[in-house]
Formats: structure tokens, C-alpha cells, sequence
């Protein structure tokens, strides 16, 4: 058992109980707090790991960008009183199933696997230099192409975004 | 394989024209404003054709920037295929896209941007660059398809295609990373090698791999995960259809070759049975669903479906002989041009009667426009497989690599299923010839010329390659 | 276990004398480091590491708020509180005996979760921040190696107590000051990244440790040529928008809001709202002495050797100190110099101005560094 052990089950309970309580809130607004408590103990699963830059950026993007971003949506939408329909038995059940199944099949594959090409773990100096570097190099192991091909993804984002955000392009207009 | 660590920019230059025409497209708009409507089109014009030009003779091939694309004889199918779509849409698309009043830059920008993701996915030479590619084509094309959101159906088409669409990268992104986790890399030409030293029974391996396939099939719309695809097909703007359905189907499937033929070659065992029943699946609920559909949309879109049940057996075939990936790339041409024009067509005859893409639209077309009778009739054939059309030439190979391979029941099961589709298919040929337009309707209006045009040209093309099919097949055998 | 204790006090007088030994390990690393050997002294370590970040965060708070009362008397020619305690040193004190013993009210209608939640969210991301804050090589919890990222990160744990706190509320005002406190500092926290960024890219590290040692031969303020000189302006700017101080506290402009997104909290919840805001400002004027000036590093002048002797004898912490107060003044005074900006003028100021601003100035740095044009002994 490393020291680290208890701290994982801590955050893998604490995970797990906030997914649940996530997916079962009645309340859209909590159900938003509940998902931000989930992605905050990926991080903490990150910081297990020793992949402190992946901890950072886990809270900078899912924290910082998408919980605010649902809270905002949520805020700018609807009303205090939310989800007011409860779904179906047939319906809660077939999630329940769906889900579980999803979750033996991940255990499975996890139990039954004896994970060959365990990576070595090279320690690295300053391993946010090192993923920066192999970023933005062409040569030998490098994802420059990739990266390349994010900024054309983020462009298209920005224009989806703006299109679908401008005046016009939607029923209801803007107050202002 | 050349030089795996070289730059090689020069084999990278289609991609770059067209995502260089889709940034001028919006600086265009930028500068020009409302003045610059003209402009968008030549811009992409000028950036797909130089494109085509560099893709049929390229500058350079082979792997570029250490691996993470390879230019090889599929990727310059591939890419062919979705510029000749992409320049088909340009040359007949212009009437329907004034008539609709659909924002002319955003769709001609985010048109190219999506094809600069196509053909990243094509010539991808890593799973990273494959799992950009599709998530580029895939953005662009859900707002593509919410171009025309006011109308009913759009929006529900363009979120439909967002929720499954995001619900598909999940499971692919999951696959991969336990592909990865399995083999410790993300190059194809490196997990196809350590497969050859590893033992490919493992659970890992399998599960990613199937998940990864999940996550195609749902691009690619086949069954059982092809229920987005009537919806979205229906409700977005025709144009978009048109290109939603060939030229990203095309894109998907060679992406699907291109990660699962040679990389995962080794692991064979473990997806070709799920690969063989969806095929079995996706043509049987395909053809006999598109038999009772009244809108020529929805009609093509399961007819689409049943197309990629055709084609999942041409990759079951490449499994066995990698051969016979010529056959794939062969019928993906006539497949995306027709589709490409028939979508259009369609909207056009549609807008001059309901309105509503009703199958009914198409009686006494024959009286009205014999030209544009014959040559849809043309391209129905072609779809239907009946010679002497390209599209009978492509349907042979595929079922005769899927006889090769030893599949000789899915072989038969697809051509039974071919003969059901022609029922479909003649129908809207007999509404065009041997039924008079209905009372009242509108008197009838000559079609743009540019979409005349590309229409008469698809159906020559289908004509001709369905005599000389070693025009197209030389090039897609060059593998 | 007596080892530690006696390093504790030799801690206590060094960080006030003159350290010539710049490299001391952190906190954590002593903790990490005695690990092995005693469970009890790693534990002891990092038990101090926490009392010192708590003693800190009072200490500061209370000074804090009584510089603010001060200052802001003297600039509008009043005295400012003066009864309790010399010179009413001890006001703040006795306030936050008065706010912690009020009654502790909940509005009917409030979401009472996420009411009691949004507080501790504030608190929690604020002092995730501070332990980062060297403020002498002995005075330093953690050094991250990721540090300036984590600091940004932490930040949204702030955000996001602030939209749960104005929507928990149930108070119109409360609900629209926190919308505009959120999307405020959303909109600021783009260039105050991008010239942070500028300084990551001159040291090349983003641990703050690392980014104190590479200014031993100047501040990155000077080294940096212009694109440091305007990311520091950037930085003060975006971060007192950050801080939602005027001229750009709209979230809280009492005028249209009564109090913004704490309008319904009191007792010790308000008084956890209050302190966050304060010691905030106090991590982002530390932050930037931090970059830009050096941090606890003296003032050297090269070529003037008997001046840089005699100033590496004021011992690191007053120099730190020294900055961090004055950047401190420099954001009270902006806040009782200037009038509130209006919502369109605020916006305007960020996407039309600083963030194109910022990425050329990114840019302007890149071509620096590559061209080499900075100040000598840069990381190679």
C-alpha cells in the first residue's frame, strides 16, 4: 500500500457519490455544483498520478470554463423551479441498466486484461517543457499536425458560436 | 514508406489551399462585408480546384510530419472524392443557396473548414491527428446544419446530430485511449507493428477496438446507430445534406479503413464479426425502412444507410486482402456524387411544387423537364446498380471481395437487398415519367444552369465509368 | 522532533535577516524530505505550513482592511477609524468580533446548500492560491511546478462561489451581481493569462520558485524590455477588473445593486466573502511583485557594487513586503481615484483593447526571446 492509496479511495467515493447525486438531482443548478465536485476530484486522481500540469488544466478548462459555462447557461435560461418532470420508471430503469452495463464492461475489461505495454515511467525533468516540445515538433514523435489541426477547430468553433449566437439567427432576440 | 522523420509540407498542400480558402473566405467577409457575397464562392472555387490540381498530381508523397499523415493512394482517393463533392456543391448549389437566404460566408467558410478535417482524417497517420479530423468535420458540420435553425426541423436536426454526433467522439476517444493504453502508441504504423509482437487475445485490445468501431459506425450511420441519420438528413438545409452525406461518409470510411485495416489488421478476429452483423443489419433495416418513406429526403437518407452496409462489406473484404480496398474507394465516387446531386436536385424540383421534399414532387417531371428527367433517371440507376452505370461496376467489386473473403452469405444478402432497393428507386423514375403533375401546381421554371450542368456531368461521369471503370480504379489501386 | 523546533525558531530569525543563501527548500519539500526518516517531523512541518497560511490570512486580513480604511480617509480628507486600539489599529478586530457574533440569517426562499457552500468555495480557492506565494526563500509553502497555472486554476473555484452565492441568494440583485461579477472576471482573466504568459515565456518555468531565482540579475520589469513593462500594466489593470474593485466593481456598485452577490449573506459567511476579497487583492499584488519585480529579490543595480552589498542586507521579506504593499496602494488608490465604468465601456476596454493588446504583446515577447535581446544571464 503506498501512502498515496487512501487519499485515491477517498476521492474514488467522494466521485462516485457526487456522480450519482449529480445524476439523480432534481435540481439543475446542484446537479451543476455536484458535476463540478466530479471533475474536481479528477483532478485530484491527477494529482495521484503525479501528472500535476493535467490536475491544473483539468480545473482550468472543466472547472473554470465548463461548470461556469452551464452555470451561465443555466442562470440566462430557465427559473428557479427546474426539471420539474420526473422521468419515467421504464425510463430511470433502462439508465440504471444502461449505465451499469457500461460499468461491468469497464470493469471487465480492466479485470481481465494484463496490461502488456505497462509505459516506462521515465521521470521527467520538467514534464510541462517535455508536452510543450512534443506539441509543437515535427520530428520524431511530435504532434505538430494535430495541434495544427486544433486551431481550425477552435476557428470553426468561434464562427459555430457566433453565428449561432447573433441576433436573427434565432427566434427570440436579445432584450437589449 | 519514405522518410518517417522528414517534414514533407509539399504532400500537405491540399489541405493547406483549403484551409487557406476557408480563412480568405472570412477575412473576405471581414473586409467586404455584404459586398463580398461573389467573392466567397471564387474563393473557394480557386482553393478546391488548385486543391483537386495538387491532390491528382502531387508535389510529393509518402508520411509527413514524423508520421502524423501519410499520402499514400488512399488519401488521395479520399481527398479527391470529398473536393469533387465539395466542387460539385460550389458549381450547382449556388441557386439553392440564394433561395434559402443561407449566410454565405459562414457556409463556405466552415464548408472548407470541414473538408480541411476530412482530409486530415483521410491522410491520417496517427490516432491523434484521426480523432481531429473527425471532431473538425463534425463541429463544422453540426452548424452547418443549424444554417437554417428558424426553419422547423432545424433545430432539432442540428442538435440531434450534436447529441449523438458528441455521443460517438466519447466512444471512439474511449477506444482509443485503451488501444493506447494497450499498445503504448498512437501512430498507426507503429501500433500495426507492435500488434505483430503482441498477444492480440487480450481484453483491452478487443474493447478498444470495438468501441472504436462503435464510434465510426455512428459517423458513418449504420445500424443498429443510424437513427440520427433520417432526422438530421430531413431537417437540415439540403446543401448541407448533400454534403453530410457523401462527402463525410466518404471521409469517415476511409478513416475507418485507414485505422482498422492496417493498424489493427492483426486484431481482425476480434471486430469482424461485429463488423459482419452490423453490415447484415445496416442493409436489410436500410432498403426495407426506405421502402415506405413518402420524402425523398428521408428516402435517400435511408437509401444512404443501406449504402453503408454495402460498403462495410468492401472492408470486411480488405480484412482478408487489402486489395480489395480499391473496391471501397471505387464505389465511394459515384456513391457521393450521386447523393451530392440528387440532394440538390431534389430541393430544386421540391421548391417549385410542395416544397415539402415529397416523393410526389417528382410526377410529370418527364413533361415539364425531359433533360433533368433523364438525367436523374440516370443517377437512380446508378444508385440501384443497374449497368451499364458506375454504380453496378462498384456494387460488383464490392460483392465479389466479400465472395473473396469468404462472406458469401452477406454477398448474397446484399444483392438480394439491392433488388428490393430498385422498387424504391424506380418509384420516384415511374412518378418522373408516367404521372402527370398534380392539378394546380405552379407552371414550371427552368432549374439554374450550374445545376443542370453538374447534374449532366455526374450522370456522363456514372456513364463512363461504368465502361472504363480502370479510369478511377487505377488511381484508387494504387494503394 | 527537537531538530525541527529549533530549525522552526533559527526559520523565524532568518527570514528577517539578510539570507544570503537564496535556495532554502519549501515547506512541503522539508515535509516530503523528513517523510522518510519521521513521520512526526513531516507531519509537524506541514502542520506549521498551515498554521502559518492561517495566522497569515488573518493577520493580513485585519491589516488589510484597516490600510483600506485609512488610505481611503486620507483621500477624501477624513481620519478614518480612530477609537479602538492606538490609532485604531484595533478596529478591524473588534469588527470581526461584531460580524462573527451577528445573528446569522438565511433568506426564507435561499437555496440553503449551495448558500452555505458558496462562501467556503470563495474561501477555499483563495487560500489554494496563497500557499503559492513565495514570500521569502523561508516563507514558502509550495513551490508547484506548475504553480502560476494552478494559481489561475484555483481562481475558478472563486467564480464559481461567487454565481453560486448571487444565484443561492434568491435576490435579484444578488443574482445580477454575480452575473456580472462572473462574466467580469471571465472577460479579464483572458489577458491577465496572456501576460502572465509573457513572463512564462521569459523564464521558462511556471513555478513561482524558479521565477523568483531567474530575476537575480533584475527584475523581469526592466530585463523584459517593453512587452514585460506592458504585460505589468495589463496585469494591474485585469487584475483589479479581476478583483472586482473600482473602477470596474459593477458587480458590487452599490449604487445600482446595494452589495452585489453578497447582498443577502451575514454574520461570519459575509465576513468570509469580505476576507476573500481583501486577501485576493493581496495575492494578485503579490503575484505581480512577484513577476515583474522580482519578488523577494533586492534591488540591484549593476555595476554599483557597495549599493547592491548595501541593500542585500534588508532581509528578503521586507523586500517582498516592500512590493506587495506598494502594489497594494497603487490598487487602493485607483479605487479612490476613479469613477465606476459603465458595462459597455468595461467590455469595450477588454476585447477591443487589452486582449488584442496582450497577444501582440505575446508575440512581441516571443520575437525578444528569440531574437535575444533581453537582459543578460536569462535562462539559457
Amino acid at each position: 500500500m503506498r501512502p498515496s492509496d487512501p487519499f485515491f479511495y477517498l476521492f474514488a467515493l467522494l466521485a462516485l457519490g457526487l456522480a450519482r447525486a449529480c445524476v439523480c438531482s432534481q435540481h439543475l443548478l446542484r446537479a451543476t455544483l455536484y458535476l463540478a465536485g466530479v471533475l474536481f476530484c479528477g483532478a485530484a486522481f491527477y494529482v495521484i498520478l503525479d501528472a500535476e500540469f493535467l490536475a491544473g488544466i483539468q480545473l482550468l478548462v472543466y472547472i473554470g470554463g465548463i461548470s461556469v459555462l452551464l452555470i451561465f447557461a443555466i442562470m440566462l435560461t430557465r427559473g428557479p423551479d427546474l426539471l420539474k418532470d420526473r422521468p419515467s420508471p421504464l425510463r430511470r430503469n433502462l439508465a440504471l441498466a444502461l449505465s451499469l452495463s457500461f460499468m461491468g464492461l469497464c470493469s471487465f475489461l480492466v479485470l481481465r486484461t494484463d496490461w502488456p505495454a505497462a509505459l516506462p515511467a521515465e521521470p521527467h525533468e520538467n514534464p510541462v517543457r517535455d508536452m510543450g516540445v512534443r506539441l509543437l515538433n515535427p520530428g520524431e514523435g511530435g504532434l505538430l499536425l494535430p495541434f495544427e489541426v486544433i486551431s481550425v477547430l477552435l476557428l470553426c468553433v468561434a464562427i459555430a458560436a457566433i453565428y449561432l449566437a447573433r441576433p436573427g439567427s434565432g427566434e427570440e432576440r436579445p432584450l437589449s | 514508406m519514405s522518410d518517417a522523420s522528414s517534414l514533407n509540407l509539399l504532400s500537405l498542400l491540399p489541405e493547406m489551399l483549403v484551409a487557406l480558402a476557408g480563412l480568405l473566405v472570412i477575412l473576405a467577409n471581414a473586409v467586404g462585408r455584404d459586398s463580398a457575397d461573389g467573392a466567397h464562392r471564387w474563393i473557394s472555387l480557386l482553393g478546391v480546384l488548385s486543391a483537386l490540381w495538387f491532390t491528382l498530381n502531387p508535389l510529393a508523397t509518402g508520411a509527413a510530419m514524423s508520421g502524423t499523415a501519410v499520402h499514400d493512394g488512399l488519401a488521395m482517393a479520399g481527398n479527391t472524392v470529398i473536393l469533387a463533392v465539395l466542387l460539385l456543391l460550389l458549381l450547382g448549389g449556388e441557386s439553392y443557396l440564394k433561395s434559402r437566404r443561407i449566410p454565405l460566408a459562414e457556409y463556405h467558410s466552415l464548408s472548407l473548414f470541414a473538408a480541411t478535417g476530412m482530409m486530415s482524417l483521410v491522410s491520417a497517420g496517427d490516432l491523434v491527428t484521426v480523432f481531429m479530423g473527425i471532431e473538425v468535420l463534425s463541429i463544422s458540420l453540426y452548424c452547418m446544419a443549424a444554417l437554417l435553425n428558424e426553419e422547423e426541423g432545424g433545430r432539432e436536426a442540428a442538435l440531434k446530430y450534436f447529441l449523438t454526433g458528441s455521443f460517438a467522439s466519447g466512444f471512439l476517444l474511449f477506444g482509443m485511449a485503451l488501444v493506447f493504453g494497450f499498445t503504448g502508441t498512437t501512430n498507426l504504423d507503429a501500433i500495426a507493428h507492435s500488434l505483430t509482437s503482441l498477444d492480440t487475445d487480450n481484453w483491452m485490445l478487443i474493447g478498444g477496438a470495438l468501441l472504436m468501431l462503435i464510434g465510426f459506425l455512428f459517423k458513418v450511420s449504420v445500424a443498429p446507430f443510424h437513427n440520427w441519420a433520417p432526422d438530421v438528413y430531413d431537417g437540415s438545409p439540403a446543401i448541407v445534406t448533400a454534403f453530410m452525406s457523401t462527402a463525410a461518409k466518404a471521409a469517415a470510411f476511409t478513416g475507418l479503413a485507414r485505422v482498422f485495416v492496417p493498424a489493427l489488421g492483426e486484431a481482425a478476429d476480434a471486430w469482424i464479426p461485429m463488423l459482419a452483423l452490423c453490415a447484415a443489419l445496416t442493409m436489410i433495416l436500410g432498403n426495407f425502412s426506405a421502402l415506405v418513406q413518402d420524402s425523398f429526403k428521408r428516402m435517400l437518407a435511408y437509401s444512404g444507410v443501406a449504402h453503408a452496409g454495402y460498403l462495410l462489406l468492401g472492408i470486411l473484404a480488405a480484412s482478408s486482402d487489402s486489395a480489395h480496398m480499391a473496391s471501397v474507394l471505387f464505389y465511394l465516387l459515384p456513391y457521393a456524387l450521386i447523393n451530392g446531386v440528387l440532394f440538390l436536385v431534389g430541393a430544386a424540383i421540391s421548391r417549385q411544387r410542395s416544397g415539402k421534399n415529397l416523393l410526389d414532387d417528382f410526377k410529370g417531371l418527364a413533361a415539364d423537364s425531359p433533360l433533368l428527367a433523364i438525367l436523374i433517371t440516370v443517377c437512380l440507376l446508378a444508385l440501384a446498380g443497374i449497368p451499364p452505370t458506375a454504380g453496378f461496376v462498384g456494387k460488383f467489386y464490392l460483392f465479389m471481395g466479400a465472395v473473396d473473403a469468404g462472406h458469401v452469405g452477406l454477398a448474397c444478402l446484399g444483392i438480394l437487398t439491392s433488388v428490393v432497393s430498385v422498387y424504391f428507386y424506380l418509384r420516384v423514375i415511374v412518378y418522373a415519367w408516367f404521372h402527370k403533375a398534380p392539378a394546380g401546381s405552379a407552371p414550371w421554371t427552368p432549374l439554374d444552369g450550374g445545376l443542370v450542368l453538374v447534374t449532366g456531368l455526374s450522370a456522363l461521369l456514372l456513364l463512363v465509368l461504368g465502361v472504363w471503370p480502370n479510369l478511377w480504379l487505377s488511381i484508387t489501386a494504387t494503394i | 522532533m527537537k531538530a525541527a523546533w529549533i530549525t522552526t525558531a533559527l526559520l523565524a530569525l532568518h527570514s528577517l535577516s539578510a539570507a544570503r543563501d537564496w535556495t532554502q527548500p519549501t515547506l512541503a519539500e522539508r515535509a516530503a524530505e523528513a517523510a522518510g526518516r519521521s513521520p512526526w517531523e513531516s507531519a509537524f512541518w506541514i502542520g506549521l505550513g498551515l498554521a502559518g497560511t492561517l495566522a497569515a490570512m488573518t493577520l493580513l486580513g485585519l491589516s488589510l482592511v484597516y490600510a483600506e480604511r485609512k488610505i481611503a480617509a486620507r483621500f477624501q480628507c477624513r481620519l478614518g477609524p480612530t477609537r479602538v486600539g492606538w490609532r485604531g489599529t484595533l478596529q478591524t478586530l473588534a469588527d470581526t468580533f461584531k460580524l462573527i457574533s451577528k445573528a446569522d440569517l438565511v433568506p426564507r426562499d435561499a437555496d440553503r446548500l449551495l448558500f452555505f457552500t458558496a462562501p467556503w468555495l470563495v474561501v477555499s480557492g483563495m487560500l489554494l492560491a496563497l500557499v503559492n506565494i513565495p514570500a521569502s526563500p523561508l516563507l514558502f509553502v509550495v513551490d508547484l511546478n506548475i504553480g502560476l497555472l494552478f494559481i489561475s486554476a484555483v481562481g475558478a473555484l472563486s467564480v464559481l462561489g461567487i454565481l453560486l452565492g448571487g444565484w443561492a441568494s434568491n435576490n435579484k440583485w444578488s443574482l445580477l451581481g454575480s452575473m456580472r461579477a462572473g462574466a467580469q472576471i471571465i472577460s479579464y482573466e483572458l489577458s491577465l493569462t496572456l501576460s502572465l504568459l509573457v513572463i512564462v515565456l521569459f523564464t521558462g518555468s511556471l513555478s513561482l520558485g524558479e521565477i523568483v531565482q531567474s530575476q537575480q540579475e533584475g527584475w523581469w520589469l526592466w530585463r523584459g524590455h517593453l512587452p514585460a513593462m506592458v504585460a505589468f500594466l495589463v496585469f494591474v489593470i485585469a487584475s483589479t477588473a479581476e478583483l472586482n474593485r473600482t473602477p470596474f466593481d459593477l458587480a458590487e456598485g452599490e449604487s445600482e445593486l446595494t452589495a452585489g452577490f453578497h447582498t443577502e449573506y451575514s454574520g461570519l459567511r459575509f465576513a468570509l466573502f469580505y476576507l476573500a476579497e481583501f486577501l485576493n487583492m493581496f495575492i494578485a499584488a503579490g503575484l505581480a511583485a512577484t513577476l515583474f519585480l522580482g519578488g523577494w529579490m533586492p534591488l540591484h543595480i549593476a555595476g554599483l557594487q557597495t549599493f547592491n552589498r548595501v541593500m542585500d542586507f534588508i532581509p528578503p521579506l521586507v523586500w517582498f513586503g516592500l512590493k506587495t504593499g506598494g502594489l497594494i496602494f497603487v490598487f487602493m488608490w485607483l479605487r479612490w481615484t476613479f469613477p465606476r465604468l459603465r458595462i459597455d465601456q468595461l467590455l469595450k476596454l477588454e476585447w477591443r483593447f487589452l486582449l488584442p493588446l496582450s497577444m501582440v504583446n505575446l508575440l512581441v515577447a516571443a520575437l525578444v526571446l528569440l531574437l535575444g535581446v533581453y537582459g543578460k544571464g536569462g535562462p539559457a
